[in-house]
């Protein structure tokens, strides 16, 4: 588990699952695929279940079905673009309905 | 396995992917199951902790190099990477702390074996998908399952029980194929597929299809009713699925098993011989595609070539765009495939709106004639010039033909051209090899283009004519409008006429005339095309067969006296009773005429 405590800023922002069905295995795998890329450490927030997004396995565990949301939160150099690589994800439903 | 009652005569109904009638043995593919079974759990003393940990690590990655390899067999579906991200997925929990750190950890602290701790690990996991209110979500835990068999089976060095070690004809029940192992499937094992999920465009059914293999999906709990080794009929025809039929039933599926095999044997000889008429006039037959995994079955059903590799594929359903690898990877596999023949690689043919969330192109109102294909490409050179330095970089692969989507007149083809050759120097200095003489050819899919066709033929090798949307715009109907889509008819005369110039100024000019519309593939207006002259006709596989009967049953001078008196009627009404009768006195085993249905 990755720890903020030491860190200034971050970036953070909160999302809500627009595909009808929800952050499945596809949809993982992007969202996974995407993080990785960036240097940054990458949290994603659901309820009280706290993963790293560059984890498959972690991304399907929150269940995230239509309609909830999730807060991805990084922190890191590359911070902001992270998140808004991901915010594109987010935002075209991952490519599908 | 618990044994279920067993079902007699039980006639269930899915979704029929894949036409014909099989009937064998049931081989269920439980993708579910787990083969601790035969391996107990095993408590290990602190100093082989460490064996057992590398045991496990050696486990996943043996995993990972047989998932790569299938990832190598799957991936050219299409050319998108995208359609393997379920092997991706497999391959990223491969190297997932909550999977491998979590079982090694389990290893150290409880002092199990392997087995039994990755077993814990994911169990684990499970229960919390479990626990989401999402049924397609609850669903991923098969993902889990998947991984967990994999890594088992080389943990336990046992094969489990997959595909191939099928009974000779046997009917695949499963809830689900995965890529994985569709990739496996021993092709002459495999008598017809029934599935409780899937549909239509689904991987198995694209599969099934290409293989000419019977497929019914979506039937949603045959694998709960069904036992292994149990009787069943599948119909890919119609979709219907008897599960332990009776005496009766198997007779009736039988006689139309037979009826189905003599109407594609009878028909399916005429895929390896030549379209050649009776007075010797050759015409070339080639086929439509989308995905690579077509080109067996085209080339099985006796085509010459792919006269329309459709690349939209490539661009759609994905976040980013394909990259010039991805296109690259994909034409040269279409055109190692199709060897020695050629294929024509379409240029990308949609609006910029249906795949690319973020050029924030205004909406439009009419679509069909605004931002679309070659226009698009005009605007976007830079996402064009990755598509053309892929389709140059793969012709040293193989014979290709490029051909340009919607041109309407001489300054687009020009540009492109000029375009094309920048892409070219730009490959020449970078020392890459390709073809420089490579045809280029546009779709005659605008009437402009047809009233200039004279002009447009010195710019190009070829013509296409793309006779869905030329119909659509000649005669200003939207065919997805039920209101008007009465009026789309490739007989109406203004539509023969429009075909028939642009034959004469392509024969005129010397350049090669074909046609790529679903017009081409249909058995009743094939001697309107062989009177026009064509060269090449391009198709939807299936409709291989029965045209190349159609050309070889007849003569040039039949259908260019047809076609003579066709261009003096004056409606569509008269030209279709006309040619329906004519058709019927020539072949009156393809065009009964009760039973007349073009569409």
């Amino acid at each position: 588990m990755i720890h903020f405590a030491k860190m200034s800023a971050m970036e953070s922002r909160t999302f809500v699952i627009k595909n009808k069905f929800g952050i499945h295995t596809r949809p993982a795998v992007l969202l996974a695929k995407t993080a990785i890329k960036f240097d940054s450490d990458i949290l994603f927030v659901k309820n009280d279940l706290e993963i790293d997004g560059k984890s498959v396995m972690g991304i399907l565990l929150l269940t995230a079905e239509r309609g909830s949301s999730i807060t991805v939160r990084a922190k890191g150099e590359d911070a902001m673009a992270a998140v808004k690589a991901l915010e594109e994800l987010f935002d075209t439903k991952f490519g599908e309905e | 396995m618990v044994i279920k009652a067993k079902k007699k005569n039980l006639f269930l109904k899915g979704v029929g992917v894949s036409p014909g009638i099989a009937m064998g043995k049931i081989f269920i593919l439980d993708s579910g199951k787990s083969n601790l079974d035969s391996c107990p759990i095993k408590l290990i003393d602190e100093s082989s902790v460490s064996s057992e940990i590398d045991r496990f690590y050696a486990a996943v990655e043996e995993s990972k190099k047989q998932l790569l390899r299938i990832k190598e067999r799957v991936a050219p579906i299409g050319g998108g990477k995208e359609h393997t991200y379920i092997l991706d997925a497999y391959l990223m929990m491969l190297d997932d702390e909550f999977i491998v750190d979590k079982t090694a950890r389990i290893i150290k602290a409880k002092m199990i074996n392997a087995e039994w701790a990755l077993n814990k690990t994911l169990y684990k996991l499970q229960n919390i998908l479990e626990k989401s209110k999402d049924e397609y979500l609850r669903e991923r835990k098969r993902d889990i399952n998947y991984i967990k068999n994999h890594i088992l089976r080389n943990l336990t060095g046992k094969e489990q029980k997959d595909v191939s070690q099928m009974d000779e004809d046997s009917i695949m029940v499963a809830h689900d194929i995965s890529p994985a192992e569709t990739a496996q499937m021993v092709r002459s094992k495999v008598m017809g597929f029934a599935n409780d999920m899937g549909g239509k465009t689904s991987h198995t059914a694209i599969m099934a299809k290409s293989l000419k293999i019977p497929a019914v999906l979506g039937l949603e709990r045959i694998t709960q009713l069904a036992n292994m080794g149990d009787f069943i009929i599948i119909n890919g025809t119609t979709g219907e699925v008897i599960l332990n039929p009776n005496k009766k039933t198997i007779k009736e599926y039988q006689a139309k098993a037979n009826e189905y095999k003599y109407f594609e044997k009878t028909l399916f000889k005429y895929s390896k011989l030549p379209a050649e008429t009776k007075d010797g006039f050759r015409i070339e037959i080639c086929a439509n595609i989308e995905l690579i995994e077509e080109i067996p079955s085209v080339l099985e059903y006796g085509s010459e070539g792919i006269g329309l590799y459709r690349t939209e594929f490539l661009y759609l359903n994905r976040a980013s765009l394909p990259t010039e690898e991805e296109h690259f990877d994909a034409y040269r596999e279409v055109l190692e495939k199709i060897a020695p023949y050629s294929a024509t690689i379409r240029t990308l043919d949609i609006g910029g709106d249906k795949f690319l969330s973020n050029l924030n192109l205004a909406e439009e109102m009419n679509p069909a004639l605004g931002l679309r294909a070659i226009r698009f490409c005009l605007k976007e050179i830079e996402i064009f010039k990755v598509q053309l330095r892929a389709i140059l970089r793969a012709s040293s692969y193989g014979k290709l033909r490029i051909l340009f989507p919607m041109i309407s007149g001489i300054e687009e083809i020009r540009r492109v051209k000029e375009i094309l050759n920048e892409v070219k120097n730009e490959l020449s200095k970078g020392g890459v090899a390709f073809d420089g003489d490579v045809e280029i050819g546009i779709m005659i899919e605008i009437p402009a283009a047809v009233a200039i066709a004279d002009i447009l033929a010195r710019e190009v090798d070829f013509f296409s004519i793309g006779t869905n949307d030329l119909i659509q715009y000649s005669l200003a109907i939207d065919r997805v409008n039920e209101h008007v889509n009465y009026l789309y008819n490739p007989l109406h005369p203004a539509v023969l006429r429009l075909i028939k110039s642009v034959a004469e100024a392509a024969h005129r000019a010397g350049i090669t005339i074909a046609m790529c519309g679903e017009m081409a593939g249909d058995p009743l207006y094939i001697p309107i095309l062989l009177g026009f002259g064509l060269n090449e006709l391009s198709m939807d596989p299936h409709s291989i067969p029965r045209v190349k009967k159609i050309i070889r049953s007849t003569t040039i001078k039949e259908s260019r006296e047809l076609l003579e008196n066709i261009m003096k009627l004056a409606t569509t009404d008269e030209i279709e009773d006309y040619i329906q009768t004519e058709l019927a006195k020539q072949f009156p085993d393809e065009f009964p005429i009760a039973n007349l249905s073009v569409h």
